[in-house]
């Protein structure tokens, strides 16, 4: 197993995506076998030294990033172990990164759905923090195909999970190896969420582990399930005038002609952060939607059917490979151009990652527009999942007192969020950074119930450490 | 304004390198490789669309190929031109500059008449930027080439035409033949109802016959120029790979450019 002991060695393991600082750890291990991470693992429970597993470090809550102790990168568990392509499953090591398996597939004309748009994260810390790509809104998120993963706890057991096989008694408790685990008593709201432990009354093992980002064990291989490829998409962006995006969503959720693979929102700051990019966007528009949707003809129809009764300035459509990768960085530079603002400007932002279920979108997004008539001097931007009710809202506080002012606002949102029977984090997981709006969301005790079950599972208390919750209150 | 575009069908530059050559017709393989509108043709595109907005007009554009350049031609109706015309037949394959200058030329004189004729620089597959002045000739019209401004006003074009280190204002009577760079214009993305008209719209194609052409003077038969050899050429080798610990990586490569004199 290679060893390193480096600091130069080691530092690129000490951050990820986020802006996570202090990250530190004495020792990385680069194990290429299960065998190896078994090795690594009994070596750290035996003297309790804290084991953050890194992968692909593309995650944005500071997930992988050690404060203390060792760090295991499952990088060397790189192997696509096959692809059965009569049953459409795949089975993977964890450390395949997630551009090298689509590579993959591509000839054999599959498709695995839930690919996070950063595709160098590893198909292991996809499944860690359930991240979900842009295509979630037609297929759904990462768990809904994950059929199997292997995982080695604490207490030197490889335990080998298949989904269907292992549910929670109706008293609400999980076997694993020879222990009974009692499950949390919240329950996961059912839409996109990437907060805390999942938990449902006869809920599936599997769910246990997918999304508890690093803190229950080492997830070593992973057993996908695939869907027939589709013809390459084309995109269409829609520029309207006034704001009357919720109305038309209705519709385009409503039509039985359509099935676009996403629906991402756009609003003027939005716009105005990509007119560098695309000098082009009409003067006037307010707000754009982006689709995806394989092309025909009725479809097309459809389309226009739909937007027929809409303040519609411009639509832009992909017709070719160079257009298409033009207009889907409409989608990608916004992300990038805002952090390079926040960057430039020399601050952190203020995120909100917040989804609620279809029928409290409406309330939320009016609440959104409220912060903003209420607060005219705070700079937004507004943009994101809007099919799947998910919208990412950033806040640049220009001075500590503005910060103070915006901190506020997020926990009135989050409240609210909480409230409409949403979630804290649909996507991005709670890791070092959201751990009070977690409260916020399962109260003191569900997260003392998360905090009960990860002593269970990993009673050296060893993996992990800080993330979803503070490592001080596994000390209660 | 009566607006004519030329534009090529050429393989998409991302797959350029799948292209293969066939060393006995000494042209390219072309099969299963995706194509595009040759760029340069598409700013030709968009500058003939502004020019319709700005004071109104036609634009038809006009591709010699093989039947599949229609999707290039659906491209353009997407784009919003008004009409699009495929001169396709197997006499016209195999044709030089001069065998598709004249095609395309006598393609034109069918159409009858017209103010400007619009294309790109050049092509990206074969790199000539050969056919527009061609064309010029053929049909006995002034011409402006690499044009990165035009302006039109009653029956005069202007046009900036780029040097090396400057570039010329150049003026022109109308008719026209005016080629442009990439530098003129961003095109246009196509809209729904563009794509969706494109979809609909016919495409007219014209073969030989329709074109009352002399077929001495097109296809290989009328090409002045004979390509005698092509062939990829070879790959340079080499190259080294040094891996290990990061410290002996960087120890040893530096003793390399050492070596090597490089630093
Ligand atoms: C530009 C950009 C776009 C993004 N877009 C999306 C998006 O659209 N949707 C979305 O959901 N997320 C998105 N993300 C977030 C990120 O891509 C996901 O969280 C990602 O899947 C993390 O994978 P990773 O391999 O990089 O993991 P890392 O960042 O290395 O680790 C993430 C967490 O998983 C744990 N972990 C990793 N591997 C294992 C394992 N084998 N066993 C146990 N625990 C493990 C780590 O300990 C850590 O807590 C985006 C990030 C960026 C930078």
């Amino acid at each position: 197993m290679i060893i390193k002991k480096n600091k130069d060695e080691i530092i690129s393991y000490l951050e990820d995506s986020s802006n996570v600082k202090g990250g530190k750890a004495e020792t990385l291990y680069v194990p290429e076998n299960e065998k190896e991470v078994l090795e690594a693992v009994k070596e750290c429970a035996s003297k309790r030294v804290p084991l953050t597993i890194s992968a692909g470090g593309t995650g944005t809550v500071g997930g992988r990033v050690p404060f203390g102790g060792r760090i295991l990168s499952v990088e060397g568990l790189n192997k696509i172990i096959c692809v059965d392509e009569k049953r459409k499953r795949a089975i993977l090591q964890s450390g395949v990164i997630i551009s090298d398996f689509l590579k993959i597939l591509e000839p054999k004309n599959l498709f695995y759905p839930p690919f996070p748009t950063e595709r160098t994260a590893f198909i292991g810390g996809n499944v860690a923090t359930n991240a979900s790509g842009e295509y979630s809104f037609r297929f759904g998120c990462t768990r809904k195909y994950i059929r199997r993963i292997k995982v080695i706890l604490s207490t030197g057991e490889l335990i080998e999970i298949e989904r269907g096989k292992y549910f929670a008694s109706k008293d609400g408790y999980l076997r694993i190896a020879e222990k009974k685990i009692k499950i949390p008593s919240y329950i996961s709201p059912p839409i996109k969420n990437s907060a805390g432990y999942f938990s449902h009354p006869e809920m599936d093992l599997i769910d246990l582990f997918i999304g508890s980002e690093g803190t229950l064990g080492v997830i070593t291989e992973v057993e996908v399930e695939l869907i027939p490829a589709f013809s390459s998409p084309f995109i269409m962006i829609i520029f309207l005038k006034e704001e009357k995006i919720l109305n038309l969503l209705g519709e385009i959720k409503e039509s039985k002609k359509i099935s676009p693979l996403c629906l991402e929102y756009f609003d003027k700051h939005s716009l105005e952060f990509l007119k560098e990019d695309f000098p082009d966007i009409p003067e006037g528009a307010r707000e754009a939607l982006y689709i995806e949707e394989e092309e025909s003809e009725d479809i097309l129809e459809e389309w226009v059917n739909l937007m027929e009764s809409y303040p519609v300035i411009d639509t832009w459509i992909s017709q070719d490979r160079a257009t298409y990768e033009r207009l889907i960085n409409f989608r990608h530079k916004l992300a990038e151009n805002i952090n390079n603002y926040f960057r430039k400007i020399k601050l952190t932002k203020v995120a909100l990652d917040i989804a609620v279920p279809e029928n409290s979108f409406r309330e939320l997004f009016n609440f959104y527009k409220n912060i903003r008539l209420n607060n005219p001097r705070i700079e937004t931007v507004l943009f994101g999942h809007i099919g799947e009710n998910h919208l990412h809202f950033n806040f640049f506080p220009r001075d500590e007192k503005e910060r103070e002012e915006v901190i506020k606002i997020y926990q009135e949102a989050i409240k609210k969020g909480v409230k409409l029977g949403g979630t804290i984090s649909a996507e991005h997981g709670v890791g070092k950074i959201k751990h009070k709006y977690l409260e916020m969301m399962y109260g003191k005790k569900g997260v003392m119930e998360m905090v009960r079950v990860k002593k269970e599972i990993d009673p050296f208390c060893i993996f992990g450490l800080d993330n979803i919750f503070s490592k001080s209150l596994l000390r209660s | 304004m009566e607006i004519i575009v030329c534009i090529k069908q050429v393989p998409d530059t991302e797959e350029l390198h799948k292209v293969k050559i066939n060393s006995e017709t000494r042209t390219l393989i072309r099969e299963g490789i995706k194509n595009i509108i040759n760029p340069f043709d598409e700013n030709a595109i968009e500058e003939a669309l502004r020019l319709r907005e700005k004071i109104g007009g036609r634009v038809t554009v006009i591709s010699m190929g093989p039947p599949q350049a229609e999707t290039s031609l659906r491209k353009a109706l997407a784009m919003g031109v008004d009409r699009a015309i495929l001169l396709s037949d197997k006499s016209f394959a195999g044709s030089d500059t001069l065998a598709t200058s004249y095609t395309l030329a006598m393609a034109i004189k069918k159409l009858g008449k017209f103010d400007l004729i619009l294309s790109g620089k050049q092509a990206i597959d074969g790199d000539t930027a050969q056919v527009g002045p061609g064309l010029a000739e053929w049909l006995n019209l002034p011409q402006i080439t690499y044009a990165r401004k035009i302006e039109v006003n009653e029956k005069k074009i202007r046009a900036e035409r780029t040097l090396e280190d400057s570039f010329e204002l150049v003026e022109s009577p109308l008719p026209a033949l005016i080629t442009v760079t990439k530098e003129i214009n961003e095109p246009r993305y196509p809209s729904l109802k563009g794509v969706l008209r494109a979809r609909k719209e016919k495409i007219i194609i014209w073969t030989a016959k329709d074109l009352k052409i002399n077929e001495k003077r097109t296809g290989l038969e009328g090409s002045a120029t004979r390509v005698i050899k092509v062939f990829t050429p070879p790959s340079p080798s080499g190259g080294e790979i040094i891996s290990g610990e990061t410290s002996k990586v960087a120890e040893n490569l530096i003793k390399k450019l050492e070596e090597h004199r490089i630093i």
